[in-house]
């Protein structure tokens, strides 16, 4: 029972595991050249017990041969699929059709047919989705997901299936696939597959459909006693009797077909009992060191003797001694005189019961093993379902991505724009060099010449030359900036970097720099790039310090550190004391090029805030406060 | 020529340059960031050429052109961009402005343009202390002696004004004396010229 449900859950979970592969667009097809007209039969063949047993006359229809380029495997899951759903639904002494054969058009027309109840033309699109099961007839031991997934490996072949009743009432599948692969597929020749062996190899331990598909592998049924080698041993009997005569009796009685060893007391017996524990063990109750009484008590107290079974002989009949010492410890008691056909029986039946016990405790190790077999492949099933999560999170994510860059990219630079952005920066310290240049001509032309003025033009060229440089420089940094790489940093630690190297620039301009943390830990770790998210925070408090700066008192940047565990966010707000942005600029203050700054280049924010995006983050101005930066961050951004 | 020129840029590597640029020739020159601090500031009392950027922080270059052809007494401007805008350049045009050149321009070119700029100012600015000057005689005449002078600058003779004002011919005379003396008008054509001046708008 637990096997089978074990199995019916591991099943699922390997459907599962299909259909997010799918879903992931993770599955390819392993295209082989197969002969469907051999092939199929051997498919069907499977069923034929099924069939034989519930009295359904079971038909398969091939041509000569059909070879045909498929993945075997998946679409062995199909015909599987289809004809255990065909053997489910159809009743006992019903008819089951399977037929193979050339469509028009190049293609392979597989056909399941069978006399079952049929299905509703209401439902005749819905079975093919997941978790759809037929509302009628049938068990109900199905996952629900199989004809979806038959349907997925049929869509991945570029055929279709579909279902129509049948004249009597039940249903026809029919599965076409074109019978050449995609030329851009890699075909492997016939013979790695088809000839040989029956049954296709499986990517999974078991088929669609467990309660009719064939299982391969893992579970052992219990065998025979007989086969065990060590039942062909004899069993082992440890008698005990202190009365030489009454010992050998016992010895010749038992030893035809048992292996029998002595002990004349008590204490030798528990020592030989424990040094090799017997099947069974015949003990005298009256012996000089210590009553059999004592020894029972002393097998019973260990873990290795507690399990032998123990025949008393006894010479006294006694009533009492005996229902206590049967209650409590021992299997069963003799009294002498006995026969020795009396004895033997005893001692056999008790040497039987004893080994039938040992194979079945052997027989439950192993099914307890076959569980835990079948627990470990639903646990790496359950975890390659989870990589496959993972990687279709991942193609989400990518996409997400691309998306994010997308519209960074509109937003801030329909590629016109962003040209005449750069030309307008550009031209800006260019149209200064230039003018410096002919200021520089002319002053060296003046009567008298002025060098004095000269040089200040020559070397204003060089300031705005460098200038127009570094447009440039930000300008690539912005297209293109580098990979980035995603390790364990500490916000925390970055915002005290950055106070650490404003900190004598602010000075300098009289602003007083101040932290909060809101935050009961002492460290905010999330993952992100720390040389970028130092840019980031640098470049606002760089910001803010000059706003700041043109400020009456008080000349004040707050950076206020907070994060949220229940929102998986890190927030960093950077304000000042300054004016704020004004409205004008606030749609625009994130743009390229755009500054409120005379010697700005006006980078700044748009780097950040792309920065920010690739960490799945937001860098915004505070709506209700326009002094205020606000950048938020997820803190794992995998998980965002 | 003299005259100065007033540089409304907000990037201060672009007015620096210039500013060298207009001094090696001998220009005065004044520096403003942004179209406010202009506004604000007392214009020369010599020729002045504004050079102003189009695209500014804050009160534009348009913007600011507007505002000056408002007022009275604007100056020549000459605007410079960094942007080949045409719409705009046809705008500022349009609006009066001299010279509209395009970052980074040719010396010459702007050495041109603000020498135009500053002969049409001088222009104006003549214009004007002759138009000032004539006002200010005007206001010297009667309202008797200015009824006279519409008449005379109408073509009248003295005989028709008299019968046209109810007043002797020679009372005529003697106010067209007077006209003539305050006007110091030597000719009828003087006293025409002054008439249209002080009437000029």
């Amino acid at each position: 029972m637990i096997r089978r449900n074990a199995l019916t859950l591991l099943k699922q979970v390997n459907t599962l595991l299909d259909l997010a592969k799918s879903d992931a667009g993770e599955m390819e097809l392993n295209y082989a050249q197969v002969d469907l007209a051999e092939w199929v039969p051997q498919v069907a063949a499977h069923f034929e017990g099924v069939a034989a047993q519930r009295d359904i006359t079971f038909v398969v229809n091939r041509p000569t041969t059909l070879t045909a380029e498929v993945d075997a495997d998946k679409y062995e899951r199909v015909l599987l699929n289809l004809l255990s759903n065909a053997f489910k639904f159809t009743p006992d002494g019903g008819r089951v059709l399977c037929r193979i054969e050339r469509s028009a058009s190049k293609r392979a027309l597989l056909t399941v047919q069978d006399s079952g109840p049929g299905i509703p033309e209401s439902e005749r699109v819905a079975i093919f989705e997941r978790y759809r099961q037929a509302s009628h007839g049938g068990d109900r031991s199905g996952t629900g997901l199989g004809l979806a997934i038959a349907k997925e490996f049929v869509e991945l072949h570029h055929g279709t299936i579909t279902v129509v009743p049948t004249t009597q009432g039940g249903s026809v599948f029919q599965v076409e696939i074109p019978i050449k692969a995609p030329t851009s597929a890699y075909v492997r020749p016939a013979q790695d597959r088809v000839t040989g062996h029956g049954q296709p190899q499986r990517d999974h331990a078991l088929g669609p459909d467990a309660s009719t598909a064939p299982i391969s592998g893992t579970l052992t049924t219990g065998e025979p006693l007989a086969t065990r080698p060590e039942v062909a041993n004899a069993a082992h009997v440890l008698v005990v009797e202190d009365n030489p005569d009454m010992l050998r009796f016992i010895t010749e009685t038992l030893g035809h077909d048992l292996r029998v060893s002595t002990a004349t007391g008590g204490r030798d017996a528990l020592a030989s009992a424990r040094h090799e524990p017997p099947d069974l063990i015949v003990t005298d109750l009256m012996m000089p060191d210590g009553s059999g009484d004592d020894l029972v008590t002393a097998l019973r107290a260990e873990a290795s003797t507690r399990n032998i079974p123990v025949l008393v002989l006894s010479a006294r009949s006694d009533d009492q001694l005996r229902h206590r010492l049967l209650d409590n410890a021992v299997q069963d008691y003799l009294v002498k005189p006995f026969s020795a056909h009396e004895l033997r029986a005893r001692v056999r039946n008790l040497v039987t019961t004893k080994r039938t016990r040992d194979a079945l405790q052997r027989e439950l190790e192993s099914h307890n093993d076959d569980i835990a077999e079948l627990t470990d492949e639903l646990i790496r099933a359950r975890r390659d379902l989870q990589v496959s999560h993972d990687r279709q999170r991942a193609a989400e994510d990518r996409w997400r991505v691309s998306q994010t860059e997308l519209a960074r990219v509109s937003r801030a630079t329909s590629l016109g724009e962003l040209a005449a952005s750069i030309a307008h920066e550009i031209n800006q310290p260019l149209a200064a060099v230039v003018a410096n240049g002919q200021a520089c001509l002319r002053w060296l032309a003046a009567e008298p010449r002025n060098d004095e003025e000269a040089v200040a033009a020559v070397e204003r060229i060089v300031r705005d030359a460098t200038r127009a440089g570094e447009i440039i420089g930000g300008v690539r940094s912005f297209l293109r900036r580098g990979p980035t790489s995603f390790d364990a940093v500490d916000l925390t630690a970055i915002v005290t970097e950055v106070v650490s190297i404003v900190a004598s620039y602010a000075a300098a301009k009289d602003v007083a720099l101040t932290t909060t943390t809101h935050h009961h830990q002492p460290s905010v770790e999330i993952a992100a790039d720390g040389v970028q998210l130092t840019q980031v925070v640098l470049n606002l408090v760089m910001n803010a310090v000059e706003a700041a700066g043109t400020a009456d008192q008080p000349r004040l940047v707050t950076i206020e550190l907070d994060a949220s565990d229940e929102r998986r966010t890190a927030t960093v707000r950077v304000s000042d004391t300054g004016d704020g942005v004004g409205a004008d600029d606030r749609q625009r203050i994130f743009e390229p090029f755009f500054t409120t700054k005379p010697e700005g280049v006006g980078m700044g924010l748009a780097i950040s805030r792309s920065i920010v995006e690739t960490h799945r983050g937001v860098l915004r101005l505070d709506a209700r406060r326009p002094t205020t930066f606000v950048v938020e961050l997820p803190i794992d951004p995998e998980t965002a | 020529m003299n005259g100065t020129v007033s540089i409304v840029d907000d990037d201060p590597s672009v007015r620096e340059a210039l500013n060298s640029l207009l001094r090696s020739v001998g220009l005065s020159v004044a520096e403003y960031a942004n179209a406010t601090d202009f506004l604000a500031s007392t214009p020369p009392d010599d020729a002045h050429c504004i050079v102003v950027d189009i695209r500014m922080p804050g009160l534009s270059g348009l913007e600011l052109q507007q505002r000056l052809i408002q007022g009275p007494g604007s100056p020549s401007i000459v605007f410079i961009t960094a942007h080949g805008d045409v719409p705009m350049a046809v705008r500022a045009m349009k609006a009066g402005a001299l010279e509209f050149l395009q970052k980074p321009f040719r010396d010459d070119d702007l050495l041109e343009a603000i020498w135009n700029g500053l002969r049409v100012d001088a222009e104006r600015r003549a214009m004007q202390q002759a138009i000032d000057a004539a006002r200010q005689r005007y206001e010297l005449l009667t309202a008797r002696e200015r009824e006279v002078l519409g008449q005379v600058v109408a073509g009248a003779l003295n005989k028709q004004i008299g019968a046209a004002l109810g007043i002797s011919e020679q009372t005529v005379k003697v106010h067209r004396h007077h006209i003539t003396r305050k006007l110091a008008a030597h000719s009828v054509a003087d006293l025409m010229h002054v008439h249209e001046l002080a009437h000029r708008r």
